[in-house]
């Protein structure tokens, strides 16, 4: 193969490598991935509280120490369930709840016996006193 | 930094695993050819292990037990067996290089953007249940156990084989299949490398849709029709033996352990292959086709106790036909001929088939795409004519999906064509 012919052929792989990485955003999810870690795009991806409280989940399974139980999940808005961040078919249920997106008046509609464990923005670990 | 590593080892994982030598033989007898190219031994592979693995989620067993030794004797094999990878006379393979490539480049996306979408809350479910070592049975515990499981057995393979634990590593395994599945289709259409790798290009291009990745099952249902016609390809069926019969029926049955639809798509196939056939032939693939479908449903009646087809959401409210009303009727019909064309727009690969019709006349051995459409869009008004949910949201939500899927049928035909227009052009 000339030199030439050479040149020509790199040049059409870069063409073509930069073209399918633009449209992948490539070299824009190699930085996302190297700038932040796992647990901060999933944050940035499911919400601290809003939408899915990703964040606020995983901070109150490590603080009250909650791993090996399944806790029932609640959202106000209309997205899909949040116990894919914590569920296990090997744990055991709980009588805990977590209640994403729920204002005040929503809290005080809830039926039962309940204490307020841990709240953050408009998310709450509630635990049911009456069984 | 890490997750890039991770993320190449687990492509690269792939690429061993998948590249299972032992398996050259069965190819052989299959496709009764002596060379067989890297690509098709990937795509036989994907259909024998996911087959194997199928089998396997009905056992309560550690699915790593069996990929780890048969990745420990693929990599022995096409490291040592002949001192050269992956056993290619040519000292580079391109296709190798380029799977890896591609698929780095497309799970990249997905490890930044790591979030599942809506019906990927429900296959997430599927593949935990086999990420922590249950079976089949206990998939009751899953949101929809009415739903087939092999997208999420795959899906925990690649989850549990991966050094960080988190389960969109497993999502890899889809990019993987759809990109050795685009592959497949631009090899048949050059083997020129640039023309390759331009064609396949053009096809993610056209048919990549990044919320798919996003824990739905789709890009799984379409790759593997894919994988499967190109053996249908290359197989003369007017003198298809008992081996191939047997290949093509095991290979198009797990098109129904991965979504419902697929039940319909399997017996597309059948009925195709059917048409070929001797009487006795004929004879033992209704028994064979009739045995498949009675083990799924019996699998399924087992873990739901309900025979009942509405519980699998297919064709369920017959009960619509008794308040029939010709108004309404019209109107659906409408909505759902609406919504097909806008999907043509989502996926514009189904221009560029439209457009492959109009510059070059169906020659008669590609007659049999008239039979594909006819049926997939006889399955797309009925399943959706028959759809207990809203109309409206259904449609919306679905049809675009369904449209992608039932594109598998075409993309042979495809390259066909754009093989035949690159000849003239290039």
């Amino acid at each position: 193969m000339s030199l030439k012919k050479f040149k020509i052929n790199i040049f059409f792989f870069i063409l073509l490598f930069l073209v399918f990485t633009n449209k992948f955003d490539f070299f824009l999810n190699t930085y996302i991935i190297l700038k932040n870690n796992a647990h901060s795009r999933l944050i940035y991806n499911y919400g601290y509280c809003n939408p899915q409280a990703y964040g606020f989940i995983k901070d109150v399974y490590t603080k009250h120490n909650l791993n090996k139980y399944n806790i029932k999940t609640s959202n106000k808005s209309i997205v899909p369930t949040s116990e894919i961040f914590t569920h296990s078919y090997k744990n055991r249920k709980s009588s805990y709840e977590i209640l994403i997106n729920f204002n005040e008046k929503d809290i005080k509609k809830i039926n039962g016996k309940f204490k307020v464990i841990e709240n953050k923005q408009n998310c709450y670990l509630i635990e049911y006193l009456n069984d | 930094m890490i997750e890039i590593l991770n993320c190449s080892y687990l492509i690269f994982f792939l690429l061993v695993f998948f590249r299972f030598k032992l398996s050259d033989i069965l190819l052989k007898k299959v496709l009764l050819i002596k060379n067989t190219s890297l690509l098709d031994k990937y795509s036989f592979n994907i259909l024998l292990l996911s087959f194997i693995f199928l089998v396997f989620s009905f056992f309560k067993i550690n699915q790593l037990m069996f990929i780890i030794p048969l990745f420990l004797i693929s990599i022995i094999s096409v490291t040592f067996k002949n001192k050269n990878l992956l056993n290619i006379k040519s000292s580079f393979n391109y296709d190798f290089f380029l799977i890896f490539i591609f698929t780095l480049i497309i799970s990249a996306e997905i490890i930044s953007n790591p979030k599942l979408e809506w019906d990927g809350h429900i296959w997430y479910f599927k593949a935990l249940n086999f990420y922590e070592n249950f079976n089949f049975f206990n998939l009751l515990e899953t949101p929809v156990p009415a739903y087939p499981h092999l997208g999420g057995v795959l899906w925990s393979i690649v989850w549990k084989v991966s050094f960080l634990n988190y389960e969109y590593f497993g999502r890899i395994i889809y990019v993987f299949i759809y990109v050795v599945s685009v592959l497949v289709v631009a090899d048949k259409i050059s083997k020129n490398t640039k023309l390759k790798i331009t064609f396949s290009i053009t096809f993610f291009f056209l048919t990549y849709d990044r919320f798919l990745f996003g824990g739905y099952q789709d890009y799984l249902l379409f790759s593997l029709i894919i994988i499967i016609f190109n053996f249908l390809d290359k197989i003369n069926l007017r003198k298809i033996n008992f081996h191939q019969i047997v290949f093509i029926t095991l290979s198009s049955y797990i098109l129904l352990w991965v979504k419902n639809e697929g039940i319909f798509y399997f017996l597309f196939i059948i009925l195709y292959l059917f048409y070929f056939l001797p009487i006795r032939k004929k004879l033992f693939i209704v028994l064979l086709f009739l045995s498949l479908i009675f083990i799924r449903f019996t699998l399924f009646y087992k873990l739901n106790a309900n025979l009942d087809l509405s519980n699998h959401s297919l064709f369920s409210d017959f009960n619509g036909f008794i308040d029939f009303s010709l108004v309404n009727f019209i109107s659906e019909i409408l909505l759902i001929t609406q919504h097909i064309f806008v999907a043509f727009f989502k996926y514009p690969i189904w221009l560029l088939f439209f457009v492959s019709l109009f510059l070059k006349k169906i020659e008669k051995k590609e007659m049999y795409i008239l039979y594909f459409g006819l049926v997939s869009l006889i399955f797309v008004y009925a399943a959706f004519l028959s759809s207990k949910s809203d109309l409206y949201w259904h449609v919306t939500g679905a049809l675009d999906r369904v449209a992608l899927q039932i594109f598998g049928f075409f993309m042979i035909f495809m390259s066909y064509r754009l093989k035949y227009f690159s000849k003239k052009f290039f």
